[in-house]
C-alpha cells in the first residue's frame, strides 16, 4: 500500500490533498461503527498534505513515506494532540514534545490521520477496557478488533489509514493484527526508541508497524528503528530489511515448539499445518524444539508487568496533568480520589497486583521469582535458536472475540495472551502475519519469533508466504480506500 | 488468599479510594489473579538470573546545559497555576 500510494503521488495521478480527503471522507462514514479514531486531526492532516503537494510540484524527490495517510496508537505522545491512553485521567491532555518515532515519521512527511483507540493504559485484548469504547473489527462489527493497539488495527483494517505505529507490551500489536488480519511487527526490544511512548511497563514495551504488507511492515521499521539519545536502552537496528525482503529462504530452518500449541482452536491449527507445508515447499527445513521454560510465561509476565505499570502509573496524581477529582479534603485525599475516579477496573486491578507483589513480605515470593524465571525464559530461547532460525506459532490461540465477553473474569481473559508475551519476556522481535480465516470468515494470524535484531529475516519469511499464497490471506473492506 | 484488610492497605499504598460497593466484587478479582500468579511456586528457578535485556550498562553523558521546555509549556496542562508553580489547595475544595 505504501509503495502504490508513493507511485500514485509520484506520478501525480492523486494529489496529497486528494489523498487524505478521500481517507477523511472514508473516516467520517466509518469511525462512528468502527471506533478506531479516538480524536480526528483533519485540519492539520489537510495542512501537511499541502505542503507536501507544493514540495512534490517543486520537483524535489520525496521520501516513500511523504504524504502517507497514518496513525498512532493514542499512547504516542504528540505535540499539540490530545494523547489519553484512552483514560479518563489523561482527558484534555496535550503533550508538549513529540515521540522520537513520531518526530522521525513526521520529518519523513507522513500525515497523522488522528489519534487511535486503545485499550486504557495498553492494559487489556480486546480495546474494550478503552473509555471510548471498544474498536470493532473491520471484519464483523460484532467482533473486537483486539487489543491493546485495537484502534490501529481497526483503521488499517478498514482502510481508513495506510499504516499505523502501535505499542505491543505482552502482544499488543500482533494480537490485533491477528484478529484483522493485518502484518503487526513487535520489535526487538531496544531497536525502537520509546521516547514519547506513555509507559505501561518499561522492560517489556516497544513500538512497533501495523500494516497491510510485510513490505510496508520493512519500511516503517526501518525509519523508526535508530539510536536515539532520549532512550538509553535504544540501540537502532541492525541493517535495512527492506533490502532483504526478497531474500532467499532455502535451507532456513522454521522450529516448532509443542509448547505453543497446547490448547489452541483446531481452526488456527489446520491454518499454520498448511503454512507450514508453503513454506517447505520453498525449501525451509520444519525442526522440533522444546520450549519447556515458557510454560510460566503468562504469571511471570502479568507480574513483572503489573509491578512495573504500579510504579509507572505513580505519577498520575492529578496535578500537573489530566483529570482531578472535583471535591477533596487534603492533598492526600484529592490524589486518591482523582486515581479512583481517573482509571478503571482493569488499570486499578493490575495496580493492586503490581503493588502486592513489591511489597515486603511478597517481593521475593513473586517479583524476585518471576525475574529468575524470565532468565529461564531468556536462556530457553538461546538454546532453541541453536537448533533453528525461527520459530513459527500461533498469535493467538483463538480468533476475535465477541463484543462485551471480555468483561467477565479477568484471568480467563489473561489466558488469551498465552502465546505472545513470552516474546516480550525475553525481547526478542516476532511478526504476525495473516495465515487463514475461521468458519466465521474471521482472519487467522501466525507468528514468526526470531532471535534478538533478526527483524530483516522474520519481515522477509513473511513477504515469502504472501507471495507465494498470493496474498489471499488479505481482504479489502468495503468502504474503506483500496488504491 | 486476600483479606478485607490487606486489600484496603493495599489501595493505601497505591493511592486508590475503594468504596464499600466495589470491595467484595475486588477482592474477588484479586483472589483469582493472586491465584493465578501463585502457579509460579511450581516452577523451578535453578540458578538462573535475570538482569536487563539487551546486557545495558548505565549511560553517562556530559553535564552540559542545553535548550529546555518553556515555563509556560510545563504549566499548559495544570488547572491551577498561580505564579509560575503547579498550585495544589491543602484544604476543603468544592468546585
Amino acid at each position: 500500500m505504501i509503495s502504490k500510494i508513493h507511485e500514485l503521488l509520484k506520478t501525480k495521478k492523486i494529489s496529497c490533498v486528494e489523498l487524505v480527503q478521500k481517507y477523511l471522507s472514508a473516516i467520517d462514514a466509518m469511525n462512528d461503527e468502527l471506533i478506531a479514531y479516538v480524536n480526528v486531526s483533519a485540519d492539520l492532516a489537510l495542512e501537511s498534505a499541502k505542503a507536501i503537494d507544493e514540495k512534490i510540484a517543486s520537483g524535489e524527490d520525496f521520501d516513500v513515506l511523504c504524504g502517507i495517510p497514518m496513525t498512532l496508537k493514542d499512547n504516542i505522545s504528540t505535540k499539540g494532540i490530545e494523547t489519553t491512553c484512552c483514560s479518563n485521567i489523561l482527558r484534555g491532555y496535550t503533550p508538549i514534545y513529540d515521540a522520537s518515532v513520531w518526530k522521525k515519521l513526521k520529518n519523513k512527511g507522513s500525515i497523522l490521520l488522528g489519534k487511535a483507540n486503545m485499550d486504557e493504559f495498553a492494559m487489556g485484548s480486546s480495546c474494550e477496557t478503552s473509555c471510548f469504547g471498544g474498536a470493532k473489527n473491520p471484519h464483523n462489527h460484532k467482533y473486537v478488533a483486539g487489543g491493546s493497539s485495537g484502534g490501529v488495527a481497526s483503521a488499517v483494517g478498514a482502510g481508513i489509514a495506510a499504516y499505523g505505529l502501535g505499542s505491543d507490551t505482552g502482544g499488543s500489536i500482533r494480537q490485533p493484527a491477528s484478529f484483522c488480519g493485518l502484518v503487526g511487527l513487535k520489535p526487538t526490544y531496544g531497536a525502537v526508541s520509546r521516547f514519547g511512548l506513555i509507559a505501561y511497563a518499561s522492560s517489556l514495551d516497544q513500538i512497533g508497524p501495523i500494516t497491510t504488507s510485510a513490505k510496508d511492515a520493512a519500511i516503517v521499521y526501518d525509519e523508526i528503528a535508530f539510536k536515539d539519545d532520549m532512550d538509553s536502552t535504544c540501540k537502532g537496528k541492525l541493517c535495512d530489511t527492506v533490502s532483504h525482503i526478497d531474500d532467499d529462504i532455502k535451507g532456513l530452518k522454521i522450529g516448532i515448539a509443542s509448547e505453543y500449541f497446547k490448547s489452541i482452536d483446531s481452526e488456527v491449527e489446520d491454518s499454520i499445518n498448511k503454512a507450514l507445508d508453503v513454506y517447505k515447499s520453498m525449501g525451509a527445513n520444519v525442526v522440533d524444539i522444546s520450549l519447556p521454560s515458557i510454560d510460566y510465561a503468562l504469571p511471570v509476565y502479568y507480574i513483572i508487568a503489573c509491578a512495573e505499570a504500579s510504579s509507572n502509573l505513580g505519577r498520575y496524581d492529578g496535578i500537573r496533568y489530566g483529570f482531578r477529582a472535583s471535591e477533596y479534603k487534603s492533598i492526600h485525599e484529592m490524589i486518591s480520589k482523582t486515581r479512583s475516579q481517573g482509571f478503571g477496573d482493569e488499570v486499578k486491578r493490575r495496580i493492586l497486583l503490581g503493588t502486592y507483589v513489591l511489597s515486603s513480605g511478597y517481593y521475593d515470593a513473586y517479583y524476585k521469582k518471576a525475574q529468575m524465571l524470565r532468565g529461564n525464559i531468556v536462556n530457553g530461547f538461546s538454546s532453541a535458536f541453536e537448533n533453528c532460525d525461527v520459530i513459527l506459532a500461533p498469535t493467538v490461540p483463538m480468533t476475535a472475540f465477541e463484543n462485551g465477553t471480555t468483561s467477565r473474569d479477568p484471568v480467563e481473559i489473561y489466558q488469551t495472551d498465552i502465546c505472545t508475551v513470552s516474546i516480550n519476556i525475553a525481547g526478542l522481535p516476532a511478526v504476525s502475519l495473516p495465515c487463514g480465516f475461521d468458519s466465521k470468515k474471521l482472519p487467522i494470524g501466525m507468528q514468526l519469533i526470531g532471535p534478538k535484531f533478526s527483524e530483516a529475516n522474520l519481515l522477509c519469511l513473511a513477504n515469502k508466504f504472501e507471495q507465494a499464497t498470493d496474498r489471499c490471506f488479505f481482504k479489502n473492506i468495503e468502504g474503506g480506500i483500496n488504491l | 488468599m486476600v483479606t478485607r484488610e490487606e486489600l484496603l492497605d493495599l489501595a493505601l499504598l497505591s493511592k486508590l479510594d475503594i468504596s464499600d460497593s466495589d470491595i467484595d466484587k475486588l477482592l474477588g478479582d484479586m483472589e483469582e489473579i493472586i491465584k493465578f500468579a501463585d502457579t509460579i511456586n511450581a516452577a523451578s528457578t535453578g540458578d538462573a538470573e535475570f538482569d536487563n535485556i539487551n546486557d545495558l550498562q548505565n549511560v553517562y553523558r556530559e553535564d552540559i546545559v542545553k535548550d529546555s521546555f518553556l515555563q509556560d509549556d510545563i504549566l499548559r496542562n495544570c488547572k491551577t497555576v498561580e505564579n509560575g508553580f503547579f498550585r495544589v489547595d491543602n484544604h476543603n475544595h468544592v468546585e
